[in-house]
């Protein structure tokens, strides 16, 4: 046997360590949520702006659950919609044609804008309705 | 050109998914999520620029660092939001045809377009060390640099020299900022460069069509302006004094800290630690190997990678030996000098 | 060249070398100097026993202690608190070690088979107060004395001075405080540096020359038969 053989190997992940970054987040929803009640104000949080680890995201899954909504929208790219088991927290991911996450967010606030019509969109919808109502 | 706006609908792009893709824009650039309307709004009235990318003495990382970005991929960055009229690598063309396509995209676009380069500039001896077509990298700088409107440095040969410019610089080479000096530059250094953090600087001069915010190494902050030591998930382990001694050792495999293994990272300013690597994957130190200092100055020359920061240049055993002679044949004099006014004041009395 | 890099580079190669120059030039001028001929027989034989001096002057004899009680209880202070910071801090230890294995070859396990032990960075930051603390306070007695203001020159004060600076900037660079980093760091290693150049020509020689001097005292001491 090659000595490379014998040099035991042990996988440490390293990267699920939870850091206990994910409490103070969710202090920061609380106190977002309150803004939004209080004065209407929304707002978001992109979490891959913070230093959270793998172990982070699974404490944050399990933190804030789902709730009643889950909604998937086609857009250049699959996004996922979910409301938390707190209703006006809303996780939001962004992902690209290739399935890569490329952004991942926490909405507070009534409804994403992703899952909105935009004008544009409806008036670009409306041309092609009349053009196929034409006989 | 046209407005970005404009070629994004041309091309059956809905407005949600443009909204979506600001979206990830806004992350990618290491702004809150709050900006992504702004973004949306100044990109929609963005014009295409043309972009010219130059490569001179390097090893090609930084392209290959930068097609592994994935958000937005490069594709989408060729495709929707530049125009990109020159590159070794990725280009089609080749010879007289490329170098005619570049010379029109720099006329037509006179003023107005982007010069990225990577790898430094050999000027010794005429700089005769780098050429193409006949012409030394200094000249075709210099042309090119012109009639940009920007200039950005891509990874640590460009923006600083990098291993070309390491001891004892054989072609005299040097960074960007030393040859353009009239024409903002960019530093966006690494070795290489995190690809979403070379992608992140082109959008934002894309979208706003003004230079990121520099720290004095010509670093856009958003990227740069912390340490790895900063947001280093190891951190705990160096402030409880937990340090691992060797590779693989117990505690290295427990994910202490590598202080003692050579990491660098409290004096080098970078995203890894953060953005990380190979979208989030991880960074040096999470898998174990200190931070070389690969997006600071000089960094072939500080010092051994695997030697603690602390353990600073003190010199080497001879080196040493020659000032103890020194030292001890000083002395000795001294106590011949004393011994001689010993003598004379016993003499005397 | 920046402040790190030169502190690091040129700034310790210069500063280690002057300092075994001058460390060496200075002790040897002293060792090699003739000792003072003593005709007298003397009254014990074993003259070396005096040596035990070097260890009795540690502490004053309670006769002097009222007027040098708070020199020496803030000596010590000063003194252990620095030593703490200054060999059981790691980055502190790798840099000895460093020096060790360049010159001798061996690394510390090797030779006294377990590792050089070491404190973590806040307990080392609590020791480097204390002694920082100790310094200020020897200062402001040192020119509040009248006696000790008019003794005073200019070793006495760039000696205390290149010894509070590496605390001080040691103690900035761990908390981050004040600049970024790197330069924290810079200015940390070029006070050291100044320290070691320092070091062998003014009254921080003391560190070699106390035990000299309280030996070669005891010595002459014991021969003479005089109470130690």
């Amino acid at each position: 046997m090659n000595a490379i053989d014998r040099i035991g190997v042990k996988v440490i992940a390293a990267a699920d360590i939870p850091t206990g970054n994910v409490k103070p987040l969710l202090f920061e929803l609380a106190g977002l949520l309150e803004a939004w009640l209080s004065k209407g104000e929304s707002a978001s949080i992109d979490l891959r702006s913070l230093p959270l680890t793998r172990g982070d995201y699974a404490e944050l899954e399990a933190a804030l659950g789902s709730g009643a909504v889950s909604a998937s929208v086609e857009a250049i790219g699959a996004s996922e919609v979910r409301e938390t088991r707190y209703p006006g927290v809303w996780r939001v991911t962004h992902r690209n044609e290739a399935g890569e996450v490329a952004a991942d967010l926490l909405e507070v606030c009534g409804l994403p804008e992703i899952l909105r019509a935009p004008a544009e969109d409806a008036a670009d919808g409306l041309i092609r309705l009349k053009e196929a109502l034409q006989p | 050109m046209t407005t970005l706006g404009d070629s994004l609908l041309a091309s059956g792009v809905s407005r949600r998914a443009f909204l979506k893709f600001c979206t990830a824009l806004t992350s990618l650039m290491a702004l809150p999520p709050g900006m992504a309307p702004a973004v949306a709004q100044a990109l929609a009235k963005a014009k295409r620029p043309s972009v010219i990318w130059l490569s001179f003495q390097e090893c090609t990382g930084c392209t290959e660092s930068l097609t592994r970005s994935n958000s937005p991929t490069l594709e989408n960055l060729i495709l929707d939001l530049v125009s990109l009229d020159y590159h070794h690598t990725l280009q089609a063309a080749s010879g007289f045809a490329a170098e005619a396509a570049r010379e029109h995209a720099m006329k037509e676009f006179d003023g107005k377009y982007l010069l990225l380069v990577d790898g430094s500039i050999p000027t010794s001896d005429g700089g005769i060390y780098g050429a193409w077509g006949g012409e030394s990298f200094v000249d075709i700088l210099e042309q090119s640099a012109k009639g940009a409107a920007a200039v950005v440095a891509i990874g640590s040969c460009a923006s600083f020299g990098g291993l070309p410019k390491a001891n004892p610089n054989p072609t005299g080479a040097r960074p960007v900022s030393d040859l353009v000096k009239n024409k903002p530059v960019i530093n966006v250094p690494g070795c290489p460069p995190i690809a979403v953090v070379m992608t992140g600087v082109l959008a934002h001069y894309l979208t706003f069509g003004k230079i990121p915010e520099l720290d004095a190494q010509g670093r856009p902050l958003a990227f740069y302006g912390e340490t790895i030591h900063d947001r280093c998930y190891r951190r705990p382990f160096y402030d409880q004094g937990k340090f691992a001694k060797t590779f693989d050792d117990e505690g290295a495999r427990s994910g202490w800290c590598l202080y003692e293994l050579g990491c660098k990272g409290p004096i080098t300013h970078n995203a890894c630690a953060t953005v990380k690597w190979n979208a989030g994957t991880s960074f040096p130190i999470q898998s174990g190997h200190g931070c070389l200092g690969c997006s600071e100055p000089d960094f072939w020359d500080k010092g051994s990678f695997y030697k603690a920061l602390s353990t600073a240049e003190w010199g080497d055993a001879k080196t040493l030996g020659a000032a103890a002679a020194v030292g001890v044949a000083a002395g000795a004099a001294a106590a011949y000098l004393g011994r001689r006014r010993q003598e004379r004041i016993e003499k005397e009395n | 060249m920046d402040l790190l890099t030169f502190a690091r580079g040129p700034g310790m190669h210069w500063a280690t070398t002057v300092f075994v120059i001058g460390v060496l030039w200075r002790l040897l001028g002293i060792l090699l100097l003739r000792g003072r001929k003593d005709l007298s027989e003397p009254r014990r034989t074993a003259a070396w026993k005096g040596l035990r001096l070097i260890g009795l002057r540690s502490w004053p004899r309670k006769e002097f202690l009222g007027g040098t009680a708070f020199g020496e209880i803030m000596g010590y202070t000063f003194h252990i608190g620095f030593l703490v910071a200054l060999f059981f801090y790691l980055p502190h230890i790798l840099f000895f070690e460093d020096i060790a294995k360049g010159v001798i070859g061996v690394n510390f396990k090797r030779v006294f088979g377990f590792a050089w032990p070491y404190l973590p960075g806040g307990a080392i930051y609590f020791f480097s107060a204390v002694s920082l603390a100790a310094l200020v306070a020897v200062l402001v007695h040192r020119i509040a004395s009248p006696v000790k203001r008019m003794l005073s020159n200019f070793d006495d004060y760039f000696s205390w001075f290149v010894t509070i600076a590496p605390i001080a900037t040691g103690m900035l660079a761990y908390s981050h405080y004040g600049a970024p980093y790197p330069t924290l760091l810079g200015l940390h290693l070029l006070s050291v540096e100044l320290l070691m150049i320092w070091f062998p020509f003014g009254k921080l020689m003391h560190a070699f020359t106390m035990f000299l001097a309280r030996g070669v005292q005891g010595v002459e001491f014991e021969r003479r038969g005089a109470s130690l």
